[in-house]
């Protein structure tokens, strides 16, 4: 299964034989039988740390898949329950009581079109999506409402990779401007710093990233920055 | 589905705006970058604002005129937007939107005289043209109105008819091939221009969806090349004040004159090409694609 990794994989082919690995697979990989096909194009990932195989590409449509993190808008509110967009087909459902601390008398004060980061803990395709601002060791770990700043839409592939460990732009863009920054698997992804004009640039980099090459990324942010400088005096 | 925004999206664009900075790193008084494309065959046109994609394809036919009206053609226009545009559209039920997009441009142009009936009529009381014009939304990322009224005049533009000539009471439509089309005739063209307002009376040009889902109202100038304002449209939204108002309609001349000079550029490009294209055609003694076919009818003979 190893030799396709980071290899571009179109509908039909064959990952490989499932045999006794213990791996799971995500979006864009389908079991049948004894082995794992491959149901969309784009280029195979696999993570070692989570022991997962997944399919990334530039789609912007989000399925809902198990263990993703992603952001969500609040769009309803019930007694002790959210109906929460994030992106899916249908709205995610968010249990008042699955926050840190939450208990009857105290739930989290939320709004509707409040932002929250949480946990996919039931996707099924038959079902509406769950979802918790919990860790799985029941700790919010920076699961929650987020407060203040921009959230920008991207293609999933971009939000895969601004998650990866070796992304450079994110990198780059803190060596200049101090931010902060939480990345949902849903082409979601919020930023926040001191100012409007630094997340701005923040935003943009990130969107542009995909367009420019690498080595441009740097001149890119020291540009904007300058001219937000001009525009300031 | 309505798309929702976030009350974190809201505050910023709003604050942001405050101080005169938008979300794109744009300017108040800039328009994004304008793409236009042309298709095939004459009429064809794909226009690009931003990420806002129009599509506007021309069709002509010959049909009999109204009795009251005997020597004037029509144009028909005709608005459709895709499921895929936008999520908040709702394929089962109609779309206000489909009908106002469409008449606000064929208002802007037949009221300003800026196209003629009477123009397309070949014999008077029998045979007169009928100019279809329909408007395809392919993407939706705010301001509809002003790609599309660009793609329109785009197409008009450069949409070509076969040659007529009239003898007596006979008309002898020339196909395309035998004789070069002539264009419509097209006295000015007038785009449209959206002003977005937004709290302490300040207004932005061409806004973006996100722009548009705040906003607290818009207002929208049909200007031509000469400076003269071909209609105005506000749709509902705040109050403006006077100098408001004229404060847009300068900004809207200004903008209006430099994307007729882009679309006449591209026009006269697109032109080039295709003239060039021929005479190699006619150097060759056959077309490019008729080479291409040639090949693959030697490649399946090979086989």
């Amino acid at each position: 299964m190893d030799k396709l990794v980071d290899e571009f994989v179109v509908p039909g082919d064959v990952i490989g034989k499932i045999g006794d690995l213990k791996v799971r697979i995500g979006p864009g990989l389908l079991q049948s039988k004894e082995t794992v096909v491959a149901t969309k194009a784009g280029v195979l990932r696999y993570s070692k740390f989570h022991k997962f195989y997944w399919i990334e590409n530039e789609q912007k449509r989000y399925v809902p898949q198990v263990e993703d993190m992603v952001i969500g808008t609040i769009v309803e509110k019930h007694a002790e329950s959210f109906k929460v967009d994030i992106g899916s087909s249908c709205n995610a459902l968010l249990s008042a009581y699955s926050f840190e601390g939450a208990t009857k008398s105290n739930k989290p004060l939320l709004n509707i079109g409040n932002l929250v980061y949480a946990r996919v803990t039931v996707a099924n395709r038959d079902m509406e999506p769950e979802i918790v601002c919990l860790s799985q060791k029941q700790k919010a770990e920076g699961f929650g409402q987020l407060i203040g700043g921009y959230m920008l839409n991207c293609s999933l592939g971009l939000s895969h990779y601004l998650l990866s460990e070796d992304c450079y732009i994110l990198q780059v863009l803190g060596k200049h401007i101090p931010y902060e920054i939480a990345v949902g698997v849903n082409g979601r992804v919020w930023v926040n710093s001191g100012s409007n004009i630094n997340t701005i640039i923040i935003s943009n980099t990130i969107i542009n990233s995909q367009f420019i090459q690498e080595d441009q990324i740097e001149p890119f942010i020291l540009k904007a920055l300058e001219t937000a400088k001009e525009q300031n005096q | 589905m309505k798309e929702v925004i976030s009350k974190n999206e809201k505050d910023f664009i709003l604050s942001s705006i405050d101080k005169y900075t938008r979300i794109d790193g744009r300017s108040i008084t800039d328009m994004r970058s304008i793409k236009i494309e042309f298709g095939k065959s004459f009429g064809l046109v794909e226009v690009q604002l931003g990420k806002t994609r129009v599509y506007t394809s021309i069709t002509c036919d010959i049909v009999e005129p109204k009795p009251e009206r005997p020597n004037e053609g029509f144009y028909v226009f005709n608005t459709d937007i895709s499921p895929m545009s936008s999520v908040s559209v709702d394929p089962n039920r109609g779309n206000p939107l489909e009908n106002e997009l469409g008449r606000i441009i064929e208002k802007g142009l037949k009221e300003s005289r800026a196209i003629d009936t009477e123009s397309l009529c070949i014999i008077s009381g029998s045979k007169v043209w009928s100019i279809k014009i329909s408007i395809h939304i392919l993407d939706d990322c705010g301001n509809l109105l002003d790609c599309a009224s660009i793609s329109v005049i785009a197409a008009l533009l450069h949409f070509r008819k076969p040659d007529v000539t009239v003898i007596g009471n006979e008309a002898t439509i020339h196909p395309i091939d035998e004789r070069e089309p002539v264009p419509l005739s097209i006295h000015h063209t007038p785009i449209s221009i959206t002003f977005g307002f937004f709290p302490n009376e300040i207004m932005i040009v061409d806004p973006d969806n996100k722009e548009e889902s705040v906003m607290d109202g818009k207002l929208s100038f049909l200007v031509n090349i000469h400076k003269e304002i071909c209609g105005v449209s506000k749709g509902g939204g705040t109050s403006t004040s006077v100098h408001q108002v004229l404060k847009c309609s300068k900004i809207a001349v200004i903008k209006a004159a430099e994307i007729t000079l882009q679309i006449k550029e591209s026009i006269i490009n697109d032109i080039k090409t295709r003239q060039s294209s021929i005479n190699n055609n006619k150097r060759n003694g056959s077309g490019f694609r008729n080479n291409n076919s040639k090949n693959l009818e030697m490649v399946e003979h090979n086989k």
